[in-house]
C-alpha cells in the first residue's frame, strides 16, 4: 500500500507533525507573497483600472525601455552592487569584531550600556541622519568647515566632491547597522559550547588563538547564511539612505546613484505601475541568478550551510 | 528549569489565543464594513424622467423641459480630499449636507489623505475596489495619469447640462477645453482665474545701510545681494535651492530674456521635458530650452551670481526654502509668490520689526501668466455607484454661494466675517477651519471668491499692475498627451532633476560645455521624439482654435 | 584542537589584558559615536525652531523650549492610546511571529526532514520576487478585507523570511545527537521542539524576537496604507506621531497659502522629539534581553 504512494505523499504522512509545524508560516507567505506575486505581469502590461491587473493590455518589454535607454542602467547597477558589497564587508567585519569583544568582556555594566547605546542609531530615521550630515558638511556653516576656518585652514566643499561620498555612505551605513547586526553574531557566539573554551584555556591557548580557532570557525555558518541572504538583496539599495543622506545631490550622482533612486527620480511624475514593476523585476531577476550561483557553490563545499 | 519551560509554553499559547480572538474581531469588523460588492451594476445612465420637479428651477437653460434627474434614493457620497481633517470640518460639512440633502437628497462624507502619504495612497484607492465617489485632482496631482488609466468618470457635455446646469453655464470655455484628455473631459476645473506673480522681500535695515533704494528688478537685486556679500559675511544673500525654489531665479531671468526678445519664446508641454517654442511661430517648431539663444546667457549670469556667493555652494541639497531662511535671519533676500508673501510679511514684521522688511515686484516687467485651470479641480471616480449624483453635488459645491463659501472659508460669523469689497476677515476660530485650506481649491469660483484683508502696504499697487498686464500664453490650454512617449519622458524627467537643476542654480564651470552635455543626454533620452510629438499635437490643437 | 600551540601561562594573562584594554577602548569610541547623534536629537528636540534653522543642531540648546513636546502631547489620551496599540501589536506580533517562525525553522534545520531544501527555497523565493505594492494592496483590501483592521498591522510583517532562515542556521548548530536520543526515547516533534530546540536556541530566539519586535514597533507603513484617517483609535505610535508632524507642516503651509500670519509650528524640533518619544520604551527592551546573550551556556549543562 505504502509502496504505491508518491514519495512526497509518503513523507507528508510520515512527517505530518513537521509539515503541520511548517503550515502557519507557509500560509502567511502564500497569502502575503505568493498570491500577490501574480502581479508581476504588470511589468509587461499597460495598466488601467477598468480592466484590472489581468485584463489590461500587454505591451511586451515596453515598460523596461526607459531604464535601459537612459544609459544609466549599467552605472546604477554597478553602483548598487559595489555599495552593497562594500557595506556587507565593512559591516560584517565590524559586527563580528564587536560581537567578539562584547562576548569576552567581563564588566557587566559597561557591556550593557555599550550594547544598548550601539542600538540607538537604528532609531534615528534617515531623514534626520541626512539633516545631520548636511549640518556637518555644509560649506558655509557646517560644523566641519567652521572648525577648519577656526584653525585657519581652507574649508572643504564635500557636496561637490565625488570621492567623499562612497566613504561617507559606508560610514553612515556602518553607523546605523553595526549595533543591530552585532546581536546576530553575538547570539551565534553565545551558542558555542562552553566546554571548547574551557578545554582551550586548560591547554593555555591565547585569546587570539581562541578567537581564531574556536570562535570564528563556530560562527562560520551564520556568516555564510548572512552573506547568501545579502546577495539576495544586492540589487536593492536602502532607498531612504541614498536619497536622504546625499540629499539627492545631482553633483555626485555618478558615484551615489543606485537603481532605486534612479527609478524614483524617473517616475516621480509618471506614476506608472508597470514601469515600477519592470524595474523591480530586473532587480529580482539579477539577484536571483546571483543567489543561485552562490548557493550552488556553497552547496558543493558545505551542503549544510546552503540556503536551499 | 521545567517551570520556566512551562511558562514559555503557556505564554505562547496565550499569544496564539489572542490571535484567534483578534482574527475573529477583525473579520467581523471588516465584514460589517464592506458594502455588498455584488450589486456592482452600473446605475442607470439615462436620467429617468421624473416629473416631480422638486429641484431648483435652472434659469433659462432648461432645454430638457421639466425633466429632472431621479433623486428619490437617498445617497451618501464619499469625497476624498488631500490634507488633514480640520478640527471643524465635520461641523462645516454638517451645514453643507443640510443644504445638499434638501436640494439633491444626497450627503457628502469626507475622507482625507494627508500630504505625507497622498502620493502613495492616491493611485491605490483607485485600484483597491473601495467604494467612493469624488476626489480632488489637478494637473500636478495625477489628473492625466489617472485619466489615462480610466480612473475617472467621463463628464460629457450632456451630463454636465443635465446634472450640473449651473456649472454648465458658468464654466470658462478655456477651462473646459483644457480639461480634455484625448477629447474627453474627466474633471471640473476650478472656476477661478489665478495669476501667480512673484515678489522680492528684502531687509529695509540693510538696504538703508548700503544705500539701496529698490530691489524691484534683477539688476537691483544683483546690486543689493552684492552689497550683502561684500559686507555681511554671516548672511547668505538668497538661500535658494530647495525643491520649492531651485528654479526661481532661473525662471525670472529666462522669462525676462524671452519677453524682451523678438521671438517671444515660451514653454510648451510638460515642464520637465524642457520644450520651448516661439509664440509667433505657426509651424510650432519645438526646441529644447537649452537650444534657445537666451539659455546660455541666462546660465552664464546664474553662474556669475553663484560664483559671487549669492547663494550657498551647497544650494543643490538645500532642504530649507528661501523664505524659511529669510525668516530665520539667515539670508537677506527672499523670493516668493504674492500669497506666500502676505503670510511671511505678517509674521516677520511682527517678530522682527527692526528689519523693516520691504516687498518689491519681482516680475521685472514680465507680465504674470494666468495659471492653468487644471491647477485645481474635482473629479468623479469611474467606479462610483452614483456618478450623476456626484456631479450634482459638485454643481452645488462650485456654484451655490452658501455651500461654496462654507467649503472655502468655513462658517460665516464663526470662522470669518464679510469685510465688503470681496474681502473677508478671519476670526480667531479660523484656526479650526483655516481660510482656503481644506482642499477646497477645486471648487474655487471667481463669483464668490474673497481675499483676506490687510497685509503688505504696497500690495494693492502691485496687484493693480499685475491684473492689468496678466495674459494667457498661446498654449495655455494645450494639454499634451504623453501616452506614446512615456519612456522618453521618464528618462528626460531624470535629466531635468539632475543636470538641469544644476544649470538652473548656476553650478557649472563652463556653461557652454555643460549645455552641450545636457543636449547630448537629452538627445540620447529621445527628446526629439517627444518634441516631434508635441509639435504634432500642438498643430492639431491650433487647428481647433 | 591540535592546532592550538601550547604557551606558558604568564603569556595568557598578558594578552588578556591587552585584549581587554583594546576592546574597552574600541567599544567606548564606538558607543560615543553612536551616542553623539542621539544626544543631538535630544538637544535639538528641546531647541527652538529658528535656532535650528539659523545655527543647525547643537550640543546644548541655546534656549530650552518644550514647544515640540507640547505639540506632540497635546492630546494625551490619543498618545497613550497609540502607545497602547503599538505595545499590543508588538507583543502579539512578536509572540506569534516567533512561534510561527521558530516552528518552521525547527523543521527546516532538521536533517531528518527530506524536503528541507525545497521548502527553504519555497520561503526564500519570496524574499527575492514580489508582485509589487499595487497587487499586494488590492489583494489585502479587496479579498482579505484588511482595510481598517488591526490584522493589517500584524499579518503583513508576521513572517520575515530572512529571520526565519537566520533562526534556522542557529538551530542547525544544535548537535544532532540530542535530537536522535530524544526521538529514540519516543518523543514526538512537538516535544523535541519545545524541550530541546527552543531552550537551546535562546540567544537566537532573543535575537530574532528583538528584530521582529523592532519591526512592529517602527512600522507605520502598513498603518498608512490600511487605516482610514477616521480610525485614529487604531493608529500605532509611529504613525500617530508622523500624523501630528504632517498636520503641523500643513498648518504652516495653509498659512502661507492664505496669507495669514504663519503660526510657525516647530516642525523641525518636532521631528526630533518624535524620535525621542518613539525610541524611549523599546530601548529598555534590550537590556532585558541581554541575559540571553551571555557566553558559555554549555550544551553539556542542558544535557545533564
Amino acid at each position: 500500500m505504502m509502496r504505491d504512494k508518491h514519495p512526497f505523499l509518503h513523507d507528508l504522512h510520515k512527517n505530518r507533525t513537521k509539515w503541520l509545524m511548517l503550515l502557519p508560516a507557509a500560509v502567511v507567505v502564500i497569502l502575503m507573497c505568493y498570491i500577490p506575486m501574480a502581479g508581476i505581469v504588470l511589468a509587461f502590461k499597460e495598466y488601467n483600472y477598468h480592466d484590472g491587473i489581468f485584463g489590461s493590455p500587454w505591451v511586451g518589454f515596453e515598460n523596461f525601455q526607459y531604464f535601459f535607454k537612459s544609459g544609466k542602467a549599467w552605472l546604477t547597477t554597478r553602483n548598487t552592487i559595489l555599495y552593497n558589497i562594500a557595506f556587507l564587508c565593512v559591516n560584517t567585519f565590524l559586527q563580528i569584531a564587536c560581537a567578539i569583544m562584547l562576548s569576552e568582556l567581563a564588566g557587566k555594566v559597561f557591556k550593557r550600556i555599550t550594547q544598548s547605546v550601539m542600538f540607538l542609531p537604528y532609531f534615528i530615521s534617515w531623514v534626520v541622519v541626512g539633516a545631520f550630515i548636511y549640518n556637518l558638511f555644509n560649506y558655509e556653516f557646517g560644523a566641519v568647515n567652521a572648525f577648519l576656518r577656526g584653525i585657519g585652514a581652507e574649508p572643504v566643499d564635500v557636496y561637490s566632491n565625488k570621492n567623499a561620498w562612497p566613504i561617507i555612505l559606508i560610514i553612515v551605513s556602518a553607523f546605523k547597522n553595526v549595533g543591530y547586526g552585532t546581536v546576530m553574531y553575538l547570539a551565534s557566539i553565545v551558542n558555542i559550547d562552553g566546554e571548547m573554551f574551557e578545554a582551550a584555556e586548560l591547554d593555555g591557548a591565547t585569546m587570539w588563538q581562541k578567537i581564531r580557532y574556536i570562535t570564528l570557525p563556530c560562527i562560520r555558518p551564520t556568516v555564510v547564511i548572512l552573506f547568501l541572504l545579502a546577495i539576495g538583496t544586492i540589487m536593492k539599495g536602502d532607498f531612504q539612505m541614498f536619497w536622504q543622506v546625499t540629499g539627492n545631490n545631482p553633483m555626485v550622482l555618478d558615484v551615489t546613484d543606485v537603481i532605486d533612486t534612479y527609478v524614483t527620480r524617473s517616475l516621480l511624475t509618471l506614476q506608472e505601475f508597470g514601469m515600477t514593476s519592470a524595474a523591480g523585476l530586473y532587480q529580482s531577476g539579477v539577484s536571483f541568478v546571483l543567489v543561485l550561483i552562490a548557493n550552488y557553490i556553497v552547496k558543493k563545499v558545505e551542503p549544510d550551510y546552503a540556503l536551499f | 528549569m521545567l517551570g520556566k519551560k512551562k511558562r514559555v509554553v503557556s505564554l505562547l499559547l496565550v499569544f496564539a489565543m489572542l490571535l484567534v480572538t483578534l482574527c475573529a474581531c477583525g473579520a467581523q469588523e471588516s465584514g460589517g464594513q464592506s458594502s455588498p460588492a455584488a450589486a456592482d451594476t452600473q446605475t442607470e445612465k439615462q436620467p429617468e424622467a421624473a416629473q416631480d420637479g422638486t429641484q431648483e428651477a435652472t434659469q433659462e437653460a432648461t432645454q430638457e423641459a421639466e425633466a429632472g434627474p431621479d433623486i428619490s434614493e437617498e445617497v451618501t457620497l464619499v469625497m476624498y480630499l488631500i490634507g488633514d481633517r480640520p478640527v471643524d470640518n465635520d461641523e462645516v460639512f454638517a451645514k453643507i449636507n443640510e443644504r445638499l440633502k434638501a436640494e439633491i437628497n444626497a450627503t457628502i462624507e469626507v475622507k482625507f489623505m494627508s500630504w505625507s502619504e497622498y502620493e502613495q495612497k492616491y493611485p491605490l484607492i483607485f485600484a483597491s475596489g473601495e467604494d467612493w465617489d469624488i476626489i480632488y485632482t489637478a494637473d500636478w496631482c495625477f489628473y492625466n495619469a489617472q485619466a489615462a488609466k480610466q480612473g475617472f468618470y467621463e463628464i460629457t457635455q450632456e451630463a454636465l447640462e443635465t446634472y450640473a446646469p449651473m456649472t454648465a453655464e458658468t464654466m470658462y470655455e478655456e477651462a473646459w477645453e483644457q480639461a480634455k484628455v484625448d477629447g474627453k473631459v474627466y474633471m471640473l476645473p476650478m472656476n477661478y482665474k489665478e495669476i501667480t506673480a512673484y515678489v522680492y522681500m528684502a531687509r529695509g535695515d540693510l538696504m538703508d545701510k548700503y544705500g539701496i533704494t529698490s530691489v524691484a528688478s534683477l539688476d537691483e537685486a544683483e546690486a543689493y545681494m552684492d552689497a550683502i556679500v561684500q559686507n555681511e559675511p554671516t548672511l547668505i544673500p538668497i538661500d535658494v535651492g530647495s525643491d520649492y525654489d531651485k528654479l526661481f531665479l532661473y525662471d525670472r531671468m529666462w522669462k525676462k530674456a524671452n519677453w524682451e526678445s523678438d521671438e517671444k519664446v515660451i514653454g510648451i508641454g510638460p515642464w520637465q521635458v524642457m520644450a520651448s517654442v516661439s509664440e509667433l511661430d505657426d509651424s510650432v517648431s519645438v526646441l529644447g530650452t537649452y537650444d534657445q539663444p537666451a539659455f546660455i546667457e541666462t546660465i552664464t549670469r546664474l553662474k556669475d551670481w553663484k560664483d559671487r556667493g549669492f547663494w550657498s555652494k551647497n544650494a543643490v541639497v538645500n532642504t530649507q526654502n528661501n523664505t524659511e531662511s529669510f525668516q530665520a535671519g539667515k539670508s537677506a533676500l527672499a523670493m516668493m509668490n504674492a500669497n506666500t508673501a502676505k503670510s511671511v510679511y505678517a509674521s516677520v514684521s511682527a517678530e522682527h520689526p527692526e528689519w523693516d522688511i520691504r516687498v518689491f515686484d519681482a516680475q521685472d516687467g514680465v507680465p504674470p501668466v494666468l495659471n492653468s485651470y487644471l491647477a485645481n479641480g474635482m473629479s468623479i471616480f469611474s467606479k462610483s455607484k452614483h456618478p450623476e449624483r456626484a456631479l450634482m453635488a459638485l454643481d452645488y459645491l462650485r456654484n451655490d454661494e452658501e455651500v461654496n463659501s462654507l467649503f472655502c472659508y468655513g462658517i460665516e460669523g464663526k470662522h470669518w466675517e464679510d469685510a465688503g469689497d470681496g474681502l473677508l476677515v478671519s476670526l480667531p476660530d479660523s484656526a479650526n477651519y483655516a481660510y482656503d485650506s481644506n482642499c477646497n481649491w477645486g471648487v474655487r469660483n471667481d463669483a464668490y471668491w474673497r481675499m483676506i484683508e490687510g497685509g503688505i502696504p504696497n500690495m494693492p499697487e502691485l496687484n493693480a499692475v499685475w491684473q492689468e498686464t496678466a495674459r494667457s500664453e498661446r498654449y495655455q490650454t494645450f494639454v499634451f498627451n504623453d501616452e506614446s512617449v512615456k519612456n522618453e519622458i521618464a528618462a528626460i524627467g531624470e535629466i531635468f532633476d539632475t543636470d538641469y537643476k544644476l544649470l538652473g542654480l548656476g553650478f557649472t564651470d563652463d556653461p557652454e560645455a555643460d549645455i552641450a552635455k545636457l543636449r547630448e543626454k537629452m538627445e540620447a533620452a529621445g527628446a526629439q521624439k517627444v518634441y516631434d510629438e508635441i509639435q504634432k499635437q500642438a498643430l492639431a490643437y491650433l487647428e481647433t482654435q | 584542537m591540535a592546532a592550538i600551540k601550547y604557551r606558558r601561562k604568564k603569556h595568557k594573562s598578558y594578552d588578556r589584558m591587552v585584549f581587554s584594554v583594546v576592546s574597552h577602548l574600541a567599544l567606548f569610541v564606538l558607543a560615543a559615536i553612536c551616542l553623539l547623534p542621539f544626544w543631538l536629537v535630544i538637544s535639538g528636540s528641546l531647541s527652538e525652531q529658528q535656532s535650528i534653522r539659523l545655527n543647525g543642531y547643537q550640543l546644548i540648546p541655546e534656549q530650552v523650549s518644550l514647544e515640540a513636546y507640547r505639540m506632540l502631547f497635546r492630546i494625551p489620551e490619543e498618545l497613550i492610546n497609540a502607545y497602547g496599540v503599538t505595545i499590543l501589536v508588538t507583543a502579539v506580533g512578536t509572540g506569534l511571529g516567533l512561534l510561527v517562525t521558530s516552528m518552521a525553522s525547527y523543521v527546516l534545520a532538521n536533517k531528518n526532514f527530506r524536503y528541507r531544501y525545497q521548502v527553504s527555497f519555497f520561503f526564500y523565493f519570496t524574499s527575492i520576487f514580489g508582485g509589487g505594492l499595487v497587487p499586494w494592496y488590492i489583494f489585502n483590501t479587496k479579498y482579505l478585507r484588511f482595510h481598517n483592521s488591526i490584522i493589517a498591522l500584524i499579518l503583513p510583517i508576521l513572517v520575515n523570511v530572512t529571520y526565519l532562515l537566520i533562526l534556522k542556521s542557529y538551530m542547525m548548530s544544535i548537535p544532532e545527537s540530542l535530537y536522535e536520543s530524544a526521538y529514540l526515547d519516543g518523543a514526538g516533534d512537538m516535544v523535541v521542539y519545545f524541550k530541546i530546540a527552543l531552550p537551546l536556541s535562546k540567544a537566537g530566539l532573543a535575537t530574532v524576537g528583538l528584530f521582529i519586535a523592532l519591526n512592529y514597533w517602527n512600522d507605520w507603513y502598513n498603518a498608512m496604507l490600511f487605516l482610514d484617517e477616521g480610525r485614529r483609535e487604531l493608529y500605532p505610535l509611529q504613525y500617530y506621531l508622523n500624523n501630528i508632524l504632517t498636520k503641523a507642516q500643513a498648518i504652516n503651509a495653509a498659512a502661507a497659502r492664505s496669507g495669514i500670519p504663519a503660526s510657525d509650528v516647530p516642525s523641525e524640533p518636532m521631528k526630533l522629539a518624535m524620535t525621542v518619544i518613539a525610541t524611549g520604551p523599546i530601548v529598555l527592551l534590550y537590556p532585558f534581553l541581554q541575559k540571553y546573550f551571555v557566553k558559555g551556556v554549555t550544551i553539556g549543562a542542558v544535557k545533564g
